[in-house]
């Protein structure tokens, strides 16, 4: 009994004498060399998997979105991007052309505001064939 | 290793940096790279061992990034094992040359003002004497003590079990304290008290 009380006074001795060495170890500052923080962040450039697996550019087709985009950033996108940016500039701008309908008070829609709304396929063919694009779209306006 | 937002963001930080986040590697350098580099200084007593084993460990992470499976270990302990291993392969070749014995001392830091140059030379000193230590005896303490891993935590770097890591710890302390014991009064220990 004495040798375990003894033992367990010696090791929290221990504990309370080792502590300030453990925290001046601690708060010691522990710097990284330049030269070694570029190399592993160049060696993790290197290794990205994600860039490597990038598909090859292939060439839009011109009159077609992605060619206008292409032209317009100088060849700079690869084919994922350049279908994300051509359908949203298309959600763009028929968001844009698309006017809201304003309810009145009551509820009662304003007659006026239904004649001028627009949902404007005649207008964004004009627009598109004017820049030379491709949208699908027929050639009923109806 | 702890991180600001818990292991899901380590986690979302691998993620994202196999999927091409540049950003994602540099947060992820700066959180780990000088723990793992204070580690090999630790366990092997040598900057430039400890440079070598610290660009490989993250290389061996940049590695394993796009086959990391969510929710199956914390990256920080994988990351631990893997820096713990590296440092055991390079003392294991080193002890078919030179001795534990002779094993370099680190360098003393210069001091500034009274305070600083007493804490200065207790970690000099700690490290010193962790470097007589037996290297799973060290590794325990290390881990526990200087990086904050539990005692759960160091298991699983360790690959032993949890009363394995309270057995080495205890007797590296012990033996940490029979060196340091000398040492109290130029350590400035006394004064403490």
């Amino acid at each position: 009994m004495k040798m375990t009380a003894d033992k367990s006074l010696r090791d929290h001795d221990d504990d309370a004498f080792l502590d300030a060495f453990f925290a001046a170890a601690r708060a010691e500052p522990q710097p990284v060399p330049e030269a070694l923080s570029d190399r592993v962040l160049q060696l993790a450039a290197e290794m990205q998997p994600a860039v490597a697996a990038l598909p090859p550019r292939t060439p839009a087709r011109r009159g077609t979105i992605a060619g206008v985009l292409r032209g317009l950033f100088g060849g700079s996108l690869y084919a994922g991007q350049l279908a994300g940016i051509a359908l949203a500039a298309v959600a763009g701008v028929w968001m844009g052309l698309v006017q809201p309908v304003s309810l009145g008070v009551a509820g009662n829609i304003d007659a006026e505001l239904i004649e001028t709304i627009e949902l404007l396929p005649d207008g964004l063919d004009i627009w598109a064939q004017e820049l030379g694009m491709d949208l699908g779209t027929d050639e009923s306006n109806d | 290793m702890d991180s600001d937002l818990g292991p899901a963001s380590e986690e979302a930080l691998l993620r994202l940096y196999a999927n091409g986040d540049d950003q994602a590697a540099r947060e992820l350098s700066r959180r780990f790279l000088p723990r793992v580099l204070a580690y090999g200084r630790r366990m092997l007593g040598d900057g430039d061992e400890a440079q070598d084993v610290a660009q490989e460990a993250m290389v061996r992470l940049w590695r394993i990034a796009p086959e990391w499976r969510a929710g199956e270990a914390q990256v920080s302990t994988w990351l631990w094992r893997v820096t713990a291993n590296l440092c055991t392969d390079r003392l294991r070749r080193r002890r078919g040359g030179v001795a534990l014995e002779d094993a370099p001392e680190p360098e003393d830091d210069a001091p500034t003002a009274l305070q600083q140059m007493v804490q200065a030379n207790r970690a000099a000193a700690l490290e010193a004497a962790l470097q007589k230590l037996p290297e799973r005896q060290r590794q325990a303490v290390v881990l526990r003590h200087l990086e904050g891993l539990s005692n759960p935590e160091i298991s699983e770097v360790m690959e032993i079990g949890v009363e394995a890591v309270e057995s080495l710890t205890a007797r590296g302390k012990r033996a940490l304290s029979a060196l340091l014991a000398g040492q109290k009064q130029e350590l400035g220990y006394e004064d403490d008290r």
